[in-house]
């Protein structure tokens, strides 16, 4: 091997194989073609620093992504759920900060992590963590925003959220379940319960709160864009809500959603 | 003149990583230190906390940008989003100089997200110094690569390692962050003395050195960062700093990171170090 890209593309296969290098025969042989062993590694035992490398850095980094997960699935299953993933999707981004990034959809469609939904939707609950944490920054509503509004524009108003938040409708109370493993509590896998939350940015630290299927409704439709007057229409329909009770409740949701330094603009 | 002389570069005397266990003590009660590096790549990201945290740290230290990721000596093209975000980084930061690693991370099909070795060969201090360039130009800052720790070495090398680091730094002009600890992995991995490494590095470009500790494995010895610096390693940084003078020093602690009195002892370990080598040999301050 003489020419730096076909010497680089061999080693990077190379250090993507999950088992070790040095007791295959025909491994040892390529690695002769490309490296130099010397009196302490033969060139097959070079190339494996690097591979072994590769899987404590990546599944790793996915560990401390996914403590949940990791729980749920074991020590050994989340290893092998981690490399079937580096395997099936090979990290691309510069930083390992986004090496999760399709996780969720992988254990949604691969065997035999698809057989059960908890494992796409606890994934995709964490992801929520990663990305709130560098999410953009947005200064919370200005009141005067709101004192300004005039009676007949709330129908017409669009709201803008906070970067950080992540709306999440999950098949497991994963926020109940993620808690308990961060806090090194015994805890039970959770069974399949329906469960609306929200992940974001707090003051300093990141947070989820649970919603209500009403507040979820309407929040992730104004989230989408569509003015409050619609997206009250269609949460109502959703939901099958008494409209009456329904209209009640916003006010209410809409402060607790201000509160939290969700709601950023009105538009 | 030199390198350091021609661009200006300062010394900031000796510093740390800024890591997350420290970021509250740090943040919070402003501790003595000299100066700080960060990892580049854990700030190139879109706003929040991380962001939050630099800001505050730059109130109050001189903070220099150090990238794990440029893969510099890749055969894929050079990351267009990669160094639009370094760059955006930089005119926040307007650091002395910025650096990254003498070294390959991937291909254009993976990121291997590590510090790989390069075949020691002409051919490739071309392709690494044209590259070089080109991140130079683009970023405007002076640019340093630090020498990494090996593992592994390639039959197409036909050059020491030193003499691939001096040949891209002279043929790039670019600086160079000599990382001693590097120097004593390789040395031991691969069997040559440290101190011909140490002797043939062009000082006038070395704009930092880092120290860090290292995992013996028993057949080789890791990089790991995760301990004190060892004694061998001491010695060979009062070598170098014999020979280059007053240069920024980092400590680098990544790993089993400890209390942050242990770090700034660490880093006043060097201090002393360094003070007492340039007390007994006058004339390397005075060398640009
Ligand atoms: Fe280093």
């Amino acid at each position: 091997m003489k020419n730096l890209s076909e010497i680089q593309a061999f080693v990077a296969r190379s250090v993507q194989r999950r088992d070790p290098l040095p007791p295959d025969p025909a491994a040892a042989r390529e690695a002769e073609l490309a490296l130099v062993g010397n009196a302490r590694l033969s060139a097959v035992e070079m190339l494996d620093v690097y591979r072994e490398q590769f899987f404590l850095r990546h599944v790793g980094a996915l560990r401390e992504d996914f403590p949940a997960l990791e729980h749920m699935l074991g020590d050994a299953g989340f290893d092998d759920a981690a490399c079937a993933y580096l395997a099936a999707i090979p990290p691309r981004d510069f930083s390992l900060r986004d090496l999760g990034a399709r996780l969720p959809g992988f254990l949604r469609e691969a065997a035999p992590w698809s057989a059960d939904p908890r494992h796409a939707d606890l994934a995709r609950f964490e992801w929520a963590y990663v990305d709130a944490w560098d999410a953009p920054d947005a200064p919370p509503l200005d009141p005067a925003k709101i004192a300004a509004m005039p009676e007949d524009g709330w129908a017409r108003a669009r709201v803008v959220f906070h970067p950080s938040l992540t709306l999440l409708d999950l098949c497991i109370p994963a926020h109940r379940y993620r808690a308990a493993v961060r806090a090194g509590e015994p805890v039970e896998p959770p069974s399949l319960e329906r469960t609306m939350c929200a992940v974001y940015m707090g003051h300093e630290t990141l947070e989820c709160a649970e919603l209500e299927p009403g507040a979820y409704a309407l929040v992730t439709r104004l989230a989408r864009g569509v003015p409050l007057g619609a997206a009250c229409e269609e949460a109502v329909a959703e939901t099958r809500a008494e409209p009456a009770a329904f209209e009640a409740e916003i006010g209410g949701w809409f402060q607790g959603w201000t509160q939290r330094g969700w709601v950023v603009d009105l538009t | 003149m030199g390198y350091r002389q021609k661009h200006a570069i300062p010394d900031l005397g000796v510093g740390v990583g800024f890591r997350v266990p420290h970021f509250t003590h740090v943040l919070g009660e402003r501790p003595p230190m000299d100066w700080f590096e960060i990892i580049s790549e854990n700030f190139m990201v879109r706003g929040g906390r991380p962001i939050a945290n630099l800001g505050r740290l730059l109130e109050t230290y001189p903070v220099v940008p150090h990238g794990v990721s440029l893969s510099i000596g890749g055969t894929n093209p050079l990351d267009r989003d990669y160094l639009a975000k370094l760059k955006k980084l930089v005119e926040w930061l307007e650091p002395p100089w910025c650096s990254d690693h003498l070294c390959w991370g991937g291909t254009g099909s993976v990121n291997i997200h590590d510090l790989l070795p390069l075949p020691q060969n002409r051919k490739v201090v071309e392709h690494v110094a044209d590259r070089v360039k080109k991140v130079q130009d683009h970023l405007g800052i002076p640019f340093a690569l630090e020498n990494v720790s090996s593992y592994m070495s390639y039959r197409e090398s036909d050059m020491p390692e030193w003499e691939l680091v001096a040949e891209v730094a002279e043929r790039a002009d670019c600086g160079i962050l000599f990382d001693v600890n590097n120097v004593f992995v390789s040395a031991h991995n691969h069997g040559f003395d440290p101190n011909l490494y140490i002797d043939a590095i062009p000082v006038d470009r070395v704009v930092q050195i880092h120290l860090a500790g290292h995992t013996d494995k028993g057949r080789y010895i890791l990089d790991t960062h995760s301990d004190f610096v060892r004694d061998e390693v001491w010695a060979l940084y009062a070598r170098a700093i014999r020979r280059a003078g007053a240069v920024s020093t980092l400590i680098e602690w990544d790993d089993e990171i400890p209390e942050w009195d242990v770090l700034s002892a660490e880093a006043a370990k060097a201090r002393e170090l360094r003070r007492a080598t340039l007390a007994e040999a006058p004339g390397a301050e005075a060398r640009p």
